[in-house]
């Protein structure tokens, strides 16, 4: 029953995510909801709880960005969840605003360069610019962090 | 660490979806995305209606402050725009004349096809949108696709059996053989920036000049000739480079598509 709660949120986030973008996008950028709530959820239940998110949310982001081979996105977002586990682990001891915020600019990055590195061995051209990399890390803390302490509340 | 998987399972997981990456089989790939895209049609259609319907409303409210100055300024356009009615008259009589000479416009030339724009390429990374309709409703690959009369905004690159994606004209990937409509200088007009496309050889000895517009050239054949792509908004005559650098700012936001035309086939 879980699961297919999990299954219907994160199609109705990617469904969402893909009206908005025209509306409210900076510099191409708008908040990407399944690596924000998957950042979110290898800091506070680890990466094997969140595998769901990471292979349905990568799956959809996949069929849904056009332009990615399918298991891009699942790819990066399985390495951007373990890492995210690992350094709220065991580099920040314990869970500050600070540490949301390194993960949240971290993961980002790795998702995007990761997703890139692929293109370029797949040999898919694409668009990338420097404004639009930064755009999307602040646009997703901008999420993240107020989402992250909702979250950690209702799970308490 | 308990909140990390098996090794095994992990490892197994990996290696499927770079095999997934590296075969990328559209075959056994097609059928699975239009089946998310038959799902997932409505809802967006819905999101995207309420969306836009809270967009207008509070453009209408942020509007209304500004309506008394629009008004003076509307005033001058009306009055400027009613110069131009007189020259355009002469210019219509002209041009049916030379239509008659010449190509008749698009829609008469070609069968059109009529679709909605049900998705968009949200990673930013390259410029796509998935329109309604696809192989059942005979969409082949490299079909054009424009909006209003003629304005062009890119072509067919993938069919699947109820949608089709559409590469717009702004992306890197897209490449047009262009012309200048007033000097009839050809080009090749390709994406660079969201709204910014580039044209490319063009000959430094050739006179360019802003507000110049640009249109397809027809070469190759996969673009019929006369279709609108933008304006030059741009022009630059590097002394040690053998073209020039010409921007050309497309005649539409493609952002804003809702419904777009397929360019079928010659009648």
């Amino acid at each position: 029953m879980k699961l297919l709660l999990s299954i219907i949120i994160i199609f109705l986030l990617v469904i969402l995510q893909s009206s908005l973008y025209p509306y409210l996008k900076i510099c191409n950028a708008f908040p990407n909801l399944i690596l924000i709530l998957v950042l979110i959820l290898s800091i506070l239940k680890g990466s094997k709880k969140n595998l769901v998110w990471v292979l349905f949310g990568g799956f959809l982001l996949d069929v849904y960005s056009f332009n990615n081979p399918l298991g891009t996105s699942i790819l990066s977002l399985l390495l951007v969840s373990y890492l995210a586990y690992f350094f709220s682990q065991n580099i920040f001891k314990k869970t500050s605003i600070f540490s949301v915020i390194l993960i949240g600019i971290g993961g980002t990055l790795i998702y995007k360069l990761f997703i890139i590195f692929v293109l370029l061995i797949v040999g898919i051209s694409f668009q990338f610019t420097f404004s639009q990399l930064i755009s999307q890390i602040i646009y997703n803390l901008v999420v993240l962090v107020p989402l992250f302490y909702l979250i950690k509340s209702r799970i308490k | 660490m308990n909140g990390v998987p098996k090794t095994k399972s992990f490892l197994l997981a990996l290696v499927i979806i770079i095999g997934l990456i590296f075969l990328n089989l559209p075959s056994v790939l097609s059928p699975i995305k239009n089946f998310f895209y038959s799902v997932s049609s409505p809802i967006q259609g819905t999101f995207d209606q309420f969306v836009k319907q809270t967009k207008n409303s509070w453009e209408f409210l942020k509007s209304l402050r500004e309506i008394s100055k629009e008004n003076i300024e509307l005033e001058e356009k009306i009055k400027e725009l009613m110069a131009q009615k007189v020259e355009l008259k002469e210019i219509e009589k002209e041009n049916e004349l030379l239509r008659s000479y010449l190509d008749l416009p698009v829609y008469q030339r070609y069968q059109i096809d009529l679709t909605n724009v049900i998705g968009r390429d949200f990673q930013g990374l390259e410029k796509y949108i998935l329109i309604d309709k696809g192989r059942l409703a005979d969409i082949e690959k490299n079909m054009p696709i424009i909006v209003f009369e003629n304005i062009l905004i890119g072509k067919v690159i993938e069919v699947f059996d109820d949608f089709s994606k559409v590469l717009l004209i702004n992306s890197p990937n897209s490449k047009i053989p262009a012309l200048i409509q007033k000097s009839r200088t050809e080009g090749l007009v390709q994406g660079i920036k969201t709204n910014i496309l580039f044209m490319d050889l063009v000959s430094r000895d050739i006179k360019v000049e802003e507000d110049w517009i640009v249109v397809t050239s027809g070469i190759g054949g996969v673009f019929p000739r006369g279709l609108l792509i933008g304006k030059i908004s741009q022009v630059e005559s590097p002394e040690n480079e053998m073209f020039q650098k010409i921007l050309v700012e497309p005649a539409i936001d493609m952002d804003k598509l809702e419904r777009v035309f397929v360019i079928k086939k010659q009648k």
